[in-house]
């Protein structure tokens, strides 16, 4: 009893509560300031993760070695019948092999035909996996380049093969994706081959749904998903997906990238395509000054 | 080993920032980066709590709102939001915490109970006011419960390291002194 009092007196103290005011100040004053000015803040927090996010990286190694240990450990118990699995799949690719042969060779003299220059912009950064978000409500990763390696907002992650994200946040060291499966991702996408318009909303589920979606009718399961660039920020025509439909009827999109585990992404550079800003004008009257525009 | 009472404070201030930290560092590890439907209980809250119910002379309200700051800038959530509500209703706790520790358990468990599920309505809440974009309660009650039935556990961890140690005449000097 006696100590009761003792410790209640103890920590009403007149610099106890100015401390514990002058906290909540501050926390409360840190909120409001970025709930109405989100940028500087988000600076700040990039900021401030650049120097801490670094520091993981000797506590990840030993503990994803050791994962990776188990993960390869349980795979040799079932190492017969995987390798049996993989011949009968080899046969298979062999066939699907001269295939591909046969219309990569037709691609290329179609291609030759079209004397088409695929983008040369198109060159990638690539960039080590540092962090998840931690949280089961945030679908980000925080990756090992920065504004140190040129990194600016808005450029596309992507693995080896599909879109992962996009750059939201750089810091000096380190960037954060976010990916497509977060709850506050929105791309412009186009549905091929029939070339809908939609937008693929994050949901926090692996199978990010579509919305928005011009024709319902003309799409349909299987259909591939790419990026189509509206707005600018993105690069047009990056793989994403495949078109499948939920058990409730929702159109969702199968991503191309493997984002059960990410390692490494690509970070693809991108300068936003030159904006046209003057209306045409009649070819010969004024041919001196839209001589060199046009020439680009 | 730890004779000196401000040394031991400040030993213990430090292990509850390095633990927390400890923690989050290993809750962003990349171990899996796809949606995960598996919800863990919030070890942060749950460490802070406990050590607020055994230890209030450690956790200052200056340690408690930075740790929390720093844990929600690292967890993109909004920053100071959590932070606030769990040093408030920590500091809360802290002023009655002796008592619950002498007490029964079960006691010092509903304590923390009712204010780990009151954190996650007034966030969800303060969420909504500030129209912020929020999950479902749901997960966030979810998560309270899965916090709740750790807290036996962490209790029954920290006990031991958290003791302390019995008070002399000496002692109790000093310790005002370093306050």
């Amino acid at each position: 009893m006696a100590r009761d009092q003792n410790t209640s007196e103890q920590y009403s103290t007149a610099l106890g509560r100015l401390v514990l005011a002058a906290m909540i100040i501050i926390l409360v004053a840190i909120f409001l300031f970025w709930r109405i000015d989100n940028p500087r803040i988000e600076k700040m927090r990039m900021a401030v993760i650049d120097v801490v996010a670094p520091n993981f990286a000797w506590l990840a190694t030993p503990v994803t070695g050791t994962l990776n240990l188990v993960r390869s450990a349980r795979s040799y118990k079932s190492i017969y019948r995987q390798n049996q699995e993989l011949r009968r799949e080899i046969q298979k690719m062999k066939a699907w092999k001269e295939a591909a042969l046969s219309f990569e060779q037709e691609n290329a003299r179609l291609l030759d035909l079209n004397k088409v220059r695929l983008d040369p912009k198109f060159t990638h950064i690539t960039g080590v996996v540092l962090a998840d978000s931690g949280s089961p409500f945030r679908q980000t990763v925080l990756l090992n380049v920065g504004a140190r390696d040129g990194i600016i907002d808005g450029w596309a992650a992507m693995d080896g093969i599909g879109l992962v994200g996009r750059i939201s946040g750089v810091g000096d060291r380190t960037a954060r994706v976010i990916m497509l499966s977060d709850n506050s991702s929105r791309i412009p996408v186009t549905i091929e081959p029939t070339g809908q318009y939609a937008l693929m909303v994050g949901d926090n589920s692996s199978r990010p749904p579509i919305d928005f979606v011009e024709n319902l009718e003309a799409v349909r399961p299987g259909d591939r998903v790419v990026s189509s660039g509206d707005g600018g920020v993105f690069p047009a025509g990056l793989l994403i997906g495949q078109v499948v439909q939920s058990s409730s009827g929702r159109l969702r999109v199968r991503l191309a990238a493997d984002i059960q585990r990410l390692e490494f992404l690509r970070i693809i550079r991108h300068e936003p395509r030159e904006k046209i800003l003057t209306t045409g004008s009649i070819v010969g009257v004024t041919s001196s000054t839209a001589g060199p525009q046009d020439a680009e | 080993m730890l004779n000196d009472p401000i040394l031991r404070l400040a030993v213990l201030r430090l292990s509850y920032f390095v633990l927390v930290l400890l923690v989050v560092m290993f809750q962003t590890l990349p171990l899996s980066t796809s949606p995960t439907y598996f919800i863990g209980p919030d070890l942060a809250l749950l460490i802070t709590l406990t050590w607020i119910m055994h230890r209030p002379d450690v956790m200052a309200p200056a340690l408690v709102a930075l740790t929390l700051l720093l844990v929600d800038l690292v967890l993109q959530r909004p920053p100071g939001l959590w932070a606030l509500i769990v040093l408030s209703t920590g500091m809360f706790l802290r002023v009655r915490a002796g008592g619950f520790i002498e007490g029964v358990f079960i006691l010092e468990w509903a304590m923390a109970s009712s204010i780990i599920v009151t954190c996650y309505l007034v966030y969800h809440f303060a969420l909504l006011v500030t129209f912020l974009p929020t999950n479902d309660i749901s997960v966030a009650l979810l998560q309270a419960l899965l916090t709740v039935a750790c807290y036996p556990l962490s209790s029954w961890i920290f006990r031991r390291p958290l003791r302390r140690k019995p008070i002399s005449l000496n002692d109790k000097n000093t310790s005002r002194v370093a306050r």
